[in-house]
């Protein structure tokens, strides 16, 4: 009993802690700046408007004394970055479970040898910190004529996502009952079709999953994106944001994009939370 | 009911299997004649290869050597889906993702069967199985007892030639296990599939098989009838391994006059009959050693156990040698007494004492001759 209460209040303050940022932000972006700017600080805007998202998805809108205004000067940049992420997030997601699913399973099901070796090494990969391969990645895209594109950035954030869904992969084809495929073969499946018609819909719930961490760590990365796409034209939504911030000074508009910018990855995991939570994250 | 009988004799030739570089083979050059519609249970300890014997059958692991035919047919090298087995396995016998119709269905489906066709079946099946009102609930739904009659049901859907069950059984309680054994019993009886059922409890092979193969460290000990078994057991191991209580197992020696001797001479038999050899070891099971007060005797009442209408005893000597012996509970003796025991020789078996093999001894006739 009282273990229970000591979790619920654990759990709360980490409710608090991720959740009030948030809402600080989305409760910024409602206000005008000249409210935000004003000496009286506090935390609900008195004159809630949308009005920085309007302007930053290119429409006009008065200000909060109802001097006209027009779009805002970064708008495109916000909505080409938040484009460019979705295409980059969307590729890399499904990149990335055409490679790691089969990877993840031959680990977790066949025997082989130096399987554990291999895990740990793909495991180990994930330790990296992105900056220090970001110069052999940069010389070699450059050659390539990578640098500046999104296929460069499809790539580069695959050697991120498919390391990490083989890892969480292998945990969770492990976790299937150990005769599934025999069974499946003695009713007629050939190995392939063991895995398609039985292994896939057995763990519809851990493969959704993992394309939901696939396509968050995509959209959420930023390191790569920097690096190789700032100022071009496939720039995703991360460094667009950074330069936004780093040039403007009102931080309402950067709060208004910064909310743009939650709303996909809320909008996916939202989506399949119902899978999500069905899943065992023991072990991971 | 009127199953579409199909009885394929089994044949496994001289088949050994190895996994990867281990030094002891699963499976070491194993005979094995399978009658059509015979129940053979697989009996042995664990590890002695009987789940790989099951995988070899089925066609799930492939063998390094050997022949493998089913009626005529030489099915080799012919992969599981194309074999016509069913498989109950010993865990996840159904699709934890798929309700219990679809899950029975499966193969069905796999052979494109026509939809009414399908549905015949699994009435046909759920009927005899009494599990037609849980068809659209997911194993994790229904009872482990449920679960078993189901995995059976589907096993049973796809007319096999051959079923496989590997402990099929052991997730269940001994109360269940017991009423489903002879479930399958009937079942054997009506379907006449020939079935090889594996099984680590002597008493559940048996009760149910027509015939019973014992494997022990990838060999196969001996292929009989149960009574068989239990009457003419190969080996002393063998005549411990199926005995159901502990099996006395009494190093004798020559004295003269004919009499044996053992326990350093507390105890002194003498046998009806011819020659024996100057060694052996004598082999008589609980129930053939009978036990009666003797003030005289070395041997004591260590334990008592009442087992239903029998009472088990333990006795000893003071030098510490027991022996066990099981009599009916008319008269229930108590710990401490003095007893005698005697040897029922009609029942008593003889083992070389160096290879455990049995000696064709018989006590109470005149004697035939070791090497
Ligand atoms: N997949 C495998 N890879 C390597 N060795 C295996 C494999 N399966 C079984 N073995 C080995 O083969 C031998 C026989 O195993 P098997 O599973 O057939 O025994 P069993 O009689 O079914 O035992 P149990 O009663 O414990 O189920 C054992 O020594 C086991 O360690
Ligand atoms: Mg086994």
């Amino acid at each position: 009993m009282r273990r229970k209460v000591l979790i619920h209040i654990l759990a709360l303050i980490a409710l608090i802690w991720t959740v009030v940022p948030i809402v600080w932000i989305v409760l910024i972006s409602l206000m005008y700046h000249h409210e935000f700017a004003s000496a009286d600080i506090h935390l609900f805007p008195h004159q809630p408007t949308l009005a920085n998202y309007v302007r930053l998805l290119g429409g006009a809108a008065p200000d909060w004394n109802g001097t006209a205004q027009g779009p805002n000067a970064y708008g495109p940049l916000i909505r080409e970055g938040l484009l460019n992420s979705a295409q980059v997030a969307v590729w890399v997601t499904v990149l990335s479970m055409i490679v790691a699913v089969p990877a993840a399973y031959a680990l977790s099901r066949v025997q082989m040898r130096f399987r554990q070796a291999g895990l740990l090494t793909i495991v180990a990969t994930r330790s990296i910190p992105p900056v220090a391969t970001t110069i052999p990645f940069f010389a070699l895209y450059q050659g390539l004529g990578l640098s500046g594109t999104k296929t460069g950035l499809v790539i580069a954030h695959m050697t991120i996502t498919v390391p990490l869904l083989v890892w969480i992969g292998t945990s969770f084809f492990g976790g299937l009952p150990p005769g599934l495929e025999r069974m499946a073969r003695v009713d007629g499946c050939s190995r392939w079709r063991a895995f398609a018609r039985v292994v896939v819909p057995a763990s519809r719930h851990s493969m959704t999953a993992m394309a939901v961490i696939a396509f968050i760590t995509s959209w959420d990365e930023f390191t790569f994106a920097l690096i190789f796409n700032t100022g071009t034209p496939a720039q995703t939504f991360p460094p667009a944001l950074s330069s936004m911030f780093f040039q403007v000074s009102v931080p309402t508009d950067v709060a208004s994009a910064t909310v743009l910018g939650l709303i996909p990855p809320l909008l996916v995991a939202g989506l399949f939370q119902r899978y999500i939570r069905k899943v065992n994250l023991v072990g991971l | 009911m009127e199953p579409e009988v199909l009885q394929v004799g089994i044949s496994v030739e001289s088949v050994t299997k190895r996994y990867g570089k281990a030094p002891r083979a699963a499976l070491d050059d194993v005979d094995l004649e399978i009658r059509p519609g015979e129940l053979l249970a697989v009996l042995g300890p664990s590890g002695g290869g009987k789940s790989t014997l099951l995988n070899v059958l089925a066609g799930l692991e492939p063998v390094n050597s050997g022949r493998l035919r089913f009626g005529d047919e030489d099915v080799t090298d012919i992969p599981a889906e194309r074999r016509n087995v069913a498989v109950v396995f010993q865990s996840s016998m159904l699709y934890p993702h798929l309700s219990l119709r679809k899950s029975i269905a499966f193969a069905l489906t796999m052979q494109k069967l026509p939809a009414e066709e399908i549905q015949r079946r699994i009435d046909e099946v759920a009927g005899w199985q009494r599990i037609d009102h849980l068809l659209d609930r997911k194993p994790h739904e229904v009872s482990g007892g449920e679960r078993q009659r189901s995995a059976v049901a589907k096993a049973l859907v796809s007319h096999p030639a051959l079923l496989l069950m590997d402990e099929p059984f052991s997730a269940v309680d001994a109360q269940l296990r017991r009423q489903m054994r002879t479930e399958l019993a009937k079942l054997h009886r009506q379907f006449g599939t020939t079935t090889v059922f594996v099984t680590h409890d002597q008493e559940e092979a048996m009760s149910i098989a027509d015939r019973v193969a014992v494997m022990r460290a990838g060999k196969l000990v001996q292929v009989a009838d149960p009574l068989t078994l239990y009457r003419r057991p190969a080996s002393a191991w063998l005549a411990d391994f199926v005995s159901v209580q502990p099996f006395n197992l009494i190093p004798v020696e020559h004295q003269d006059g004919g009499a044996l001797s053992a326990f350093g001479g507390s105890l002194v038999l003498k046998p009806p009959g011819g020659p024996l050899p100057q060694r052996l070891d004598l082999g008589v099971r609980p129930e053939h050693l009978r036990i009666t007060r003797s003030e005289s005797s070395a041997f004591r009442i260590l334990t008592r156990e009442i087992i239903g209408g029998q009472v088990k005893y333990t006795i000893t000597t003071d030098r510490g040698d027991e022996l066990v012996a099981v009599r009916s509970d008319d008269e229930v003796l108590d710990a401490d007494t003095p007893v005698d025991p005697a040897v029922d020789w009609a029942h008593a078996l003889a083992f070389d004492p160096d290879s455990g093999d049995r000696l064709d001894v018989r006590f109470n006739e005149v004697v035939a001759s070791v090497s």
